[in-house]
């Protein structure tokens, strides 16, 4: 079986598997699921400018609050129905990567992930100080009636458990036919060695800049379907905290696979969960798990996979 | 109160902050410039300088019935103390281990702000606690006023500072000036900048980096912790009260150049005295919009900042 | 910033236009010379060799032709075209292949995806559709990892090759774009002797089809594969010839300190 063959037969088999966990799981955990496909989703857009490009950001929150408030807002103050709401939340997340993408890819390193800092900083305080519209920290509900795509109700167990699935799937496999193609390998090529790349005529900065543009778009879907199928909107999700989290999946996955993110997503949401149960401060154990795994795993559980025989992983 | 007052009582408001930070700062600039790492962890110190202090204060008064004088004064010396021996610990397990790499760095420093927050959630719990100063004599201020066509003085009500803030704006500069000294004038300091030049030269003249390493980030650790002990008695200690310090200490830092202890402290008094000022006439918010907008517009366009030198590392 | 000329270049003992040619090329470092006024023109098919002290100005030349530096004076013009404001990755569009003085190459990747990558992007200007994409691809991986002698460890690890392999693996990338112009920074540093000869041959044989420049130390190298030798020395052109012309130039010899022009290091 060649590598192109193993990996297809992967990707298949776990959305067969996610498709199979409806039927066998109990109703708790396909809640669970149905918020992990999203956050994985997320956790993917990052994994894109992270684990194949090699730039640290440290604000993607902003990304994903864009997505989220730009259809959030839309449904909530401009009473669009869900499809053009979707519409405006990816346009307004791509406007974003793209404003703040072009600007921050003027910096390298250390300066990289400052700025990028501070910009999903700006973007949290803005969200507080426009507390008339965003009702700040306390966040909106978005009601149920207008939580609906093609007459179906999104807040319906199963149809949102199936319509995260189909999202996820459908970055899933759409990332991993990126990550394979010639930008995908550029990509990584910059993250090896960038004067390398450049020094063959790859137009380094243009790329940086696309795969920000591509990474905000899919990290603004994200929001925009926790928006929309988990009916809530606030300001928590474009805090430091939501920056800080998809590093954390991504790296605990492996970076700079396609099926890492879905892992470290998993992962880490049953361990937050399971420590919740048991103190207040469940932050504790993000805080360890990222010392842990920057000491003893920097390349993850599919990345160490990868590196010790499962070659063909992409 | 008249426009005139109000605007000085902001300045003196703004120089407190501008104290603490140019301290808070200071740590993280010594940092930076020696250790080449962005400890994202620095409010942290921070705030357990403040919750030590607490801890110091209510201890002795509870159990040896001390006064809040010596409280303070105790606070003032054990919780700068615990905070380095954290830091260096921090340092030896982790930092050392993955060999100061930035990247690495930044994130592992992100797991220990979540550590030192949350351990001190768990264990001092979610509330604010206020801490006596050891002293808070009011101090009414002059304002000049035409009275009959000639100049008098008056005392506006409400115009006026306390003894205590005063202090802490003296405390900090004598502590400056006392680390300007140590990095100017000792052989430590000599050796603090030599490591700071050229890490392996200094390797080669038999200094030994990992340990001037530690005491650097001990050090820094302290002086966050100091400005946090001052500023406690006017602040309260709470298990979040790193954040501000944290974001505040960065746009220092990097306004007044990566690395460069005198620009972080003249940034820092700038900064300070802005923030006192847009706090009282503007919004909190608007104005941490600005500086936040700043700081990433600063290095996009000038990354060395206003002081520093153009190093590309 | 460079002040281009507008005068088109020189075509005075030149039959066709120069592939390469720099006028007045100028770059200091905060007030350091580390090239001045370099005038040089390099033919089509022609092997030009650049050889200098240490510290001569020859890797900055070469930086300011493929534009890692922005020149301080001059210009640079490939097949009569000022490419002098370009940023780099269009300079090699426009068909220069660069290898590093210190071996450069995508260590974590394999031998076949290094060549890969620089093919890639190499034929990703030509309309080839993806069939016949992919199959350009496999044909010039293959062909440029055989003519250095690596097409045995084309699934190898870059990096876990030895120094010398991975050199040739950077000409091969080099190779695998068709390049106009090579440009070389000392390619045979820290290659064997066999490798070296099979290194004499490549370049007398892709002469017939592309351009070099080459930077050398090994004297040997210089004397049997280049058609002319320019000698840099302080940043400026000190002399430019035919190897004997060279070998001649008492000049030449007292750059090298008075002595015979150096052996190369075994």
């Amino acid at each position: 079986m060649t590598a192109w063959m193993k990996a297809w037969l992967l990707h298949l088999g776990v959305l067969a598997l996610l498709v199979l966990a409806w039927f066998a799981l109990p109703a708790y955990h396909t809640g669970n699921l149905a918020r992990i496909l999203v956050l994985a989703v997320y956790a993917q857009g990052f994994n894109l400018v992270f684990g194949y490009t090699g730039l640290l950001s440290l604000g993607h929150a902003l990304f994903f609050a864009a997505g989220l408030y730009g259809l959030g807002l839309s449904i909530q103050h401009f009473g669009l129905p869900a499809l053009p709401a979707i519409g405006v939340a990816l346009g307004f997340a791509a406007l974003v990567a793209a404003v703040t993408g072009y600007l921050a890819l003027r910096t390298k390193g250390v300066a990289f992930m400052i700025v990028t800092l501070m910009f999903a900083q700006t973007g949290y305080l803005v969200v507080l100080y426009a507390g008339t519209w965003t009702r700040g920290d306390e966040g909106f509900v978005i009601a149920r009636a207008a939580r609906s795509l093609f007459g179906l109700d999104l807040a319906d167990d199963r149809i949102r458990y199936f319509a995260a699935l189909t999202l996820f799937a459908i970055v899933f496999l759409s990332l991993a036919a990126v990550v394979s193609s010639g930008f995908g390998r550029a990509l990584v090529a910059i993250r090896e060695n960038e004067e390398r790349a450049r020094l063959l005529g790859y137009d380094v900065q243009r790329i940086k800049w696309l795969a920000v543009i591509v990474s905000g778009v899919v990290s603004g879907a994200a929001g925009a379907a926790y928006a929309l199928l988990f009916g809530y909107a606030g300001a928590t999700f474009a805090s430091v905290q939501y920056s800080i989290l998809p590093l954390l999946w991504v790296l605990l996955g492996g970076p700079g696979t396609t099926i890492g993110p879905l892992i470290g997503t998993v992962f880490m949401f049953y361990l937050v969960d399971f420590a919740s149960e048991i103190t207040d401060a469940y932050l504790l154990l993000v805080g360890v798990a990222l010392i842990l795994l920057t000491l003893f795993l920097p390349r993850g559980i599919a990345g160490e996979l990868r590196r010790r025989g499962l070659t063909w992983l992409p | 109160m008249e426009f005139g007052p109000h605007l000085v009582l902001a300045l003196l408001e703004g120089s407190i902050t501008a104290a603490v930070l140019a301290l808070t700062a200071a740590g993280l600039a010594l940092v930076f410039g020696i250790l080449r790492v962005v400890n994202v962890a620095h409010g942290e110190f921070f705030m357990l300088g403040a919750v030590l202090a607490w801890f110091v204060s209510t201890t002795l008064a509870d159990a040896f019935g001390a006064s809040a004088a010596i409280g303070f004064v105790a606070a003032l010396v054990l919780a700068p103390l615990v905070t380095a021996a954290v830091a260096m610990a921090a340092d030896r397990v982790v930092l050392r281990r993955i060999g100061y790499d930035p990247e690495r760095t930044i994130v592992a420093t992100i797991g220990l702000l979540y550590v030192l927050q949350q351990a001190t959630l768990m264990s001092f719990g979610p509330d604010a606690r206020p801490v006596e100063p050891p002293f808070n004599t009011r101090i009414a201020l002059p304002w000049p006023e035409r009275v009959d066509g000639s100049w008098a003085m008056s005392w506006p009500w409400g115009f006026g500072t306390t003894s205590y803030k005063l202090f802490v704006i003296g405390a900090a500069v004598v502590v400056l000036v006392g680390l300007w000294l140590l990095l100017r004038h000792t052989t430590l300091g000599l050796i603090m900048r030599a490591t700071e030049q050229d890490r392996d030269m200094a390797r080669a003249f038999g200094i030994p980096v990992t340990r001037v390493y530690a005491l650097v980030f001990g050090l820094g650790a302290a002086l966050a912790a100091l400005g946090a002990v001052l500023v406690v008695p006017i602040q309260q200690a709470h298990y979040l009260m790193g954040g501000d310090p944290l974001l505040l200490s960065f746009i220092v830092v990097i306004i007044g150049g990566l690395g460069s202890v005198g620009g972080t402290v003249v940034a820092a008094v700038l900064i300070g005295l802005t923030d006192g000022v847009v706090s009282v006439f503007f919004s909190a918010t608007l104005a941490k919009i600005i500086a936040t907008l700043l700081v990433a517009m600063v290095l996009v366009f000038r990354p060395q900042g206003l002081f520093g030198k153009n190093t590309a590392r | 910033m460079a002040t281009v000329s507008p005068i088109e270049p020189e075509a005075d003992e030149m039959a066709a236009t120069p592939v390469l040619q720099t006028r007045g090329l100028s770059k200091s470092f905060g007030g350091v010379d580390a090239v001045l006024d370099v005038d040089l023109a390099v033919r089509e098919h022609e092997v030009r060799a650049l050889i200098g002290p240490n510290g001569a100005g020859k890797s900055t030349f070469t930086g300011l032709v493929v534009g890692r530096f922005e020149p301080t004076r001059g210009g640079v013009w490939f097949d009569g075209r000022d490419i002098s404001t370009l940023p780099a990755h269009e300079r090699i569009r426009l068909g220069i292949a660069y290898t590093f003085q210190i071996t450069s190459v995508f260590a974590e990747l394999s031998v076949h995806e290094n060549v890969a990558l620089a093919v890639r992007r190499a034929v990703a200007s030509l309309n080839l559709g993806r069939r016949g994409r992919h199959r350009a691809i496999r044909q010039r991986v293959a062909d440029a990892l055989m003519r250095v002698g690596l097409d045995t460890r084309s699934d190898a690890i870059a990096g876990d090759l030895a120094y010398g392999h991975q050199r040739l693996l950077e000409i091969a990338m080099g190779l695998a774009q068709a390049p106009r112009l090579f440009i070389m920074d000392e390619p045979t540093q820290g290659l064997a002797l066999d490798e070296i000869e099979r290194f004499i041959a490549l370049i007398k044989q892709l002469s017939t089809t592309t351009t070099i420049l080459l930077i050398e130390h090994n004297m040997p190298v210089v004397m049997r594969c280049a058609d002319r030798i320019s000698v840099l020395e302080s940043g400026r052109l000190l002399a430019e010839g035919t190897p004997d012309e060279i070998q001649a130039d008492a000049a030449v010899q007292a750059a090298y300190l008075g002595r015979d022009l150096p052996e190369s290091d075994p």
